[in-house]
This record gives structure tokens, C-alpha cells and sequence, in this order.
């Protein structure tokens, strides 16, 4: 996780695998503070400082995304 | 401070040099309106599932179809095939249109006949028609298409109860190099079988051969196998015109044009590799006019074109009901519509769309019907932006055989609707109800009465 390169503009690259992804905004906002070890309440709690949702859709994107991350080895 | 607009975190892996299935644009366009008409308003008024048919899709597709064939072939008549969809508002557009009725059994015979056809302008086709089917047809006098030597026997011997002479043609099955063949219906050309009916018929003396009928599978998606059946039916009437100086008055190729949905598994859209009505029109007309018939006795071209003429007029709305992550991670929608109301998912990668403009993350998705069984798959896999629960997705080209082989199966069935030429909206089916449905049970006296004891397990 704290290896990887996230860049400005939504590209992920996972040194150790090679592989590279995509993410967007809100994708990318949790990869940078999950890299800052920040616990999921405080991600989600982030989100919704900055972004027009829900904390019901919040958390749930949120676990999603989680999954996502596991389901490509990057947890 | 105003809050950013949001859009739920995503993340995919890049694959490179991979292209998606159907080339390099990855979008999925909302369908936010059908003919004018929005499909929330749709929806808010009849529900979800919703069935909508464009009037003016059939009849603009239908005009095509009659046009590209009409250029090339001087004597063109179209029959409605009314398996394909049989709700009587469908069939009346292409019947005022100037289609005649294809039908297979004695059900859809009298359905074309309360729609106003007259018996002379309705085919009989299939293997499946009682006595009391034939006799009514011959009175009728519709044309009568033998699939087997069985009815052909059946009606030489309704001829000597009946005063009209019965106008049949008999179905013929041959190789015209496409695969599978489909042999079991009518007679076959190649080992002489047909010959032999024919001869049978001709010999009787008791029943006009008035015609030459094939339909050589469904979904054909080339152009080539029609000109070798059409080839093959001149080629046999020319024989039958030579030997017995009977001129024969119609060839009916069938139906089985591709529509432009897209068979499961195939790697390239149907959009872009099904044949336009103009490339089948060339290939059988090219073949009937080639066939040297006498120029001012050419025989009627009949089509019995289905799903390439009604697919495109239908649409199936519906609404998302729960997404989920199976097992191996891969994203799952489940939708309020199975295979009982979309039986033809079974065969087609239908089209999918948001019914409103979403942002487009796109994701493998796998989409499940509502029914609690396994094979409720509307689609394996499909690149598709995530929706809410509640949020409204329309199928396209569905118009073809949903409408007649949807399935009563743990849910009613929703209402059809029609959009007609001037944009008003017409129930054209009602929505099924508990007593519609209960009205044709019967419960015997013995199981009138159930009781319930208050203790549990009795
Ligand atoms: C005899 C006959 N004619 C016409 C059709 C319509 O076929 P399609 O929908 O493939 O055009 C069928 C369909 O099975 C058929 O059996």
C-alpha cells in the first residue's frame, strides 16, 4: 500500500506487481489517506467535508472501494 | 463553501493493448426518452417493468424493409409472422402497413382473423394443425402450407367433405449451406421429397398448388443461403410449369433475418455486422430474376420477416433493485427484469442503458433478473456505469418474441404500452392482476376450506 504511486491525474502504479490502474477523485482522496494510515470514519467524515453525499453512500462506496483494493491485492 | 459534485470512488486495472469487445469507445449512453416520451414519466405511470413499442418504429422499419424489396422485385408481399409478437395493437400497424398474417397454429389464425384479415390474405404454416383447423382454412380459402405427408393426406381427404378446392403450397427444407440445417420441417428438396408432394398434389386433382414455401432458419446473417433458396423454389416451380403447365403464383422465403442485436458470445456488435434489408433483397431478387420466369408472369415474392422487422420497436424499462460484489469480486446488479419477461437474453447481449446521464466509470458487471434462480441472467458481462437502487435502466430491441414467449412465472406480467405517431401514449396489454390470473384456477369443493390450528406443528 505505502509503496504505491498515485498521480495527479488518477493513474496508480503497484512497483512491486507492475500493474498499473486507474482511479478517480474520490479514489484517489482515499488512497492518499489510507498511504496516511487514516482510520475509514475519518476518510469517510473527509468526504463528506468536501463532497455533496450522503454518510449512508459514503460508507458504502467506501467499503466498496475497500473491496475493490483487496480484490486487486493493493490491501 | 459549496460542496464538490460526487462521484463514487472507483478503481480498474489498465490492460494494455487490450481493446474492449466492441473497439476502443467505452460509453454507455442514457436512453432518456422513447419517441419524445420520458421514460421517467413512463414509469411513474405504469410502473416498472415497463414494456414500450414505437408505432413509428415499426412502421418506419417496415417501410424500409417493404421499399428494398420493392425496388428490386416487381410483386412483393409481406406476411406478419404473429409468433413473433402477436399483441393484436402490433399486428393491426403492420396489417394497415399492407401486411398479410403468418400464422401457426388455430389460436393465432383466429386472432389474424378477429384483427380483420381475411382468410384469403392469412398463411397456415407449422406442422401442428387439427382437422377442424384445416376444414375451417380451406372454407376460409387461406393458404394452406403443408409440413408433412400426414396433413397433406388429412386434407385430400377433407376434400370430398368440403365444396372449396383447398390453395396450398408445402414447405420445403433444403441445404442452402448455412448451419444447422433445419430439416425437420416441411419436405426435404434434395433427396426429391418435395418432388414427390408435389407430384402427389398434382395428381390429386383436388387442391391447387398455388404456391412454393421455405424459411430456413432465424437469425441468418448472411445474405447468400436466401439467393440459393430462392434458386432452388424457382428452379421447382419452373419444373412444375414444364411438366404440368401449372404456373405457380407465390415463392415465400420465410422469415429469419438477423435483427440488429447482438448473439451471445459474438465478438462484434450486430449493429455493425448484420446485413441491411437491401443486401437480403439483392441476393433473392437477383435469384427469382434469374431464374428466367416469363417476365409478365413473374411469381409474387412473399416474406415472412419477424424479429428484423419488430425488434428495434421495443423497448423493456425497468428499475435497479441492489448492487452487490460476488464472490470473486466482480460487480453485480440485479434488476427488476428476469428471463420470464426478457426470454431472449437466453440468445442476445442486449443492449443495456442508464435512463439517465450518469457518470461514466464503467465496470465489468455482471446483471441478474429478480427470480430465484441461477439462469436469471440478463447479461454475464457487461462494461456498465454503477446505478442506485431505484434508478431506471432501459433494454433495447426487445420487440421480437418477448411479447409471446414471456413466461407467468413468480411475477405478473407488467403492462405494454404504445407510443403512437403523434407521441400519446396507449395501454396496449394490461398489466396482469391476482384475479385475472386466479380467474381461469378452479379449487375442488374438498380444498375449500382450510384451517389453521393456533399451536405450531399442530
Ligand atoms: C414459418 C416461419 N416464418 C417466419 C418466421 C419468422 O422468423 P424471424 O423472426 O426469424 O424472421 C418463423 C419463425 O420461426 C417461422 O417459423
Amino acid at each position: 500500500m505505502r509503496d504505491l504511486a498515485i498521480s495527479k491525474n488518477g493513474f496508480v502504479f503497484n512497483p512491486s506487481t507492475g500493474e498499473s490502474f486507474r482511479t478517480n477523485e474520490v479514489g484517489r482522496l482515499i488512497l492518499e489517506m489510507l498511504q496516511e494510515g487514516r482510520p475509514n470514519e475519518e476518510i469517510v467524515e473527509r468526504i463528506l467535508e468536501e463532497y455533496d453525499v450522503s454518510k449512508e453512500e459514503a460508507e458504502r462506496d467506501l467499503l466498496d472501494f475497500l473491496n475493490m483494493l483487496k480484490f486487486y491485492n493493493l490491501l | 463553501m459549496m460542496k464538490k459534485p460526487y462521484i463514487k470512488p472507483s478503481i480498474s486495472k489498465i490492460v494494455e493493448g487490450m481493446p474492449s469487445k466492441f473497439g476502443f469507445r467505452e460509453m454507455v449512453d442514457p436512453i432518456t426518452e422513447i419517441d419524445g416520451i420520458p421514460v421517467e414519466e413512463l414509469i411513474k405511470k405504469y410502473g416498472s417493468p415497463l414494456f414500450v413499442i414505437s408505432e413509428r418504429t415499426i412502421r418506419e422499419v417496415y417501410r424500409q424493409a417493404y421499399m428494398a424489396f420493392s425496388t428490386r422485385y416487381p410483386k412483393v408481399q409481406f406476411a406478419w409472422s404473429y409468433k413473433t409478437n402477436y399483441l393484436d395493437a402490433v399486428c393491426r400497424v403492420y396489417h394497415q402497413e399492407g401486411a398479410w398474417a403468418e400464422v401457426v397454429s388455430g389460436f393465432e389464425y383466429d386472432k389474424a382473423l378477429r384483427n380483420g384479415v381475411p382468410g384469403d390474405k392469412i398463411i397456415f404454416n407449422g406442422p401442428d394443425k387439427t382437422r377442424e383447423d384445416l376444414a375451417k382454412a380451406i372454407k376460409n380459402r387461406s393458404l394452406i402450407h403443408i409440413d408433412h405427408f400426414d396433413e397433406l393426406y388429412t386434407i385430400l381427404s377433407l376434400t370430398s367433405e368440403l365444396e372449396e378446392r383447398p390453395q396450398v403450397a408445402i414447405r420445403i427444407n433444403m441445404d442452402t449451406g448455412i448451419y444447422p440445417q433445419w430439416d425437420r420441417f416441411g419436405f426435404n428438396y434434395e433427396n426429391g421429397e418435395a418432388w414427390t408432394a408435389i407430384t402427389r398434389i398434382m395428381m390429386s386433382d383436388k387442391m391447387d398448388l398455388v404456391g412454393l414455401h421455405t424459411h430456413i432458419g432465424t437469425y441468418i446473417m448472411s445474405p447468400k443461403p436466401y439467393g440459393v433458396a430462392a434458386s432452388k423454389l424457382a428452379r421447382l416451380a419452373k419444373q412444375v410449369e414444364e411438366k404440368w403447365g401449372h404456373r405457380i403464383g407465390y415463392i415465400d422465403i420465410g422469415g429469419g433475418f438477423a435483427s440488429k442485436n447482438t448473439l451471445r458470445g459474438a465478438y462484434l456488435s450486430g449493429k455493425d455486422t448484420t446485413p441491411s434489408f437491401e443486401q437480403y433483397a439483392d441476393a433473392i431478387s437477383q435469384a427469382l430474376i434469374e431464374a428466367g420466369f416469363d417476365s409478365y408472369n413473374l411469381p409474387v415474392l412473399f416474406l415472412e420477416t419477424g424479429r428484423a422487422l419488430i425488434d428495434d420497436a421495443g423497448y423493456l424499462l425497468g428499475t435497479v433493485i441492489a448492487n452487490k460484489r460476488l464472490a470473486d469480486g466482480k460487480r453485480a446488479m440485479i434488476i427488476d427484469i428476469g428471463v420470464n419477461l426478457l426470454f431472449t437474453a437466453f440468445w442476445y447481449e442486449h443492449e443495456l442503458h442508464p435512463a439517465k446521464p450518469v457518470p461514466q466509470y464503467l465496470e465489468d458487471t455482471t446483471v441478474y433478473g429478480p427470480l430465484c434462480m441461477n439462469i436469471d441472467v440478463i447479461r454475464t458481462n457487461v462494461k456498465f456505469p454503477m446505478l442506485e437502487p431505484g434508478d431506471h435502466v432501459v433494454i433495447k430491441r426487445v420487440g421480437a418474441y418477448n411479447m409471446t414467449q414471456w413466461l407467468q412465472f413468480i411475477n405478473l406480467r407488467p403492462y405494454v404500452v404504445m407510443i403512437d405517431m403523434k407521441g400519446e401514449v396507449h395501454v396496449i396489454r394490461e398489466r396482469e392482476t391476482l384475479e385475472y390470473l386466479t380467474s381461469v384456477e378452479k379449487v375442488p369443493e374438498h380444498l375449500q376450506d382450510i384451517e389453521f390450528s393456533d399451536k405450531e406443528g399442530n
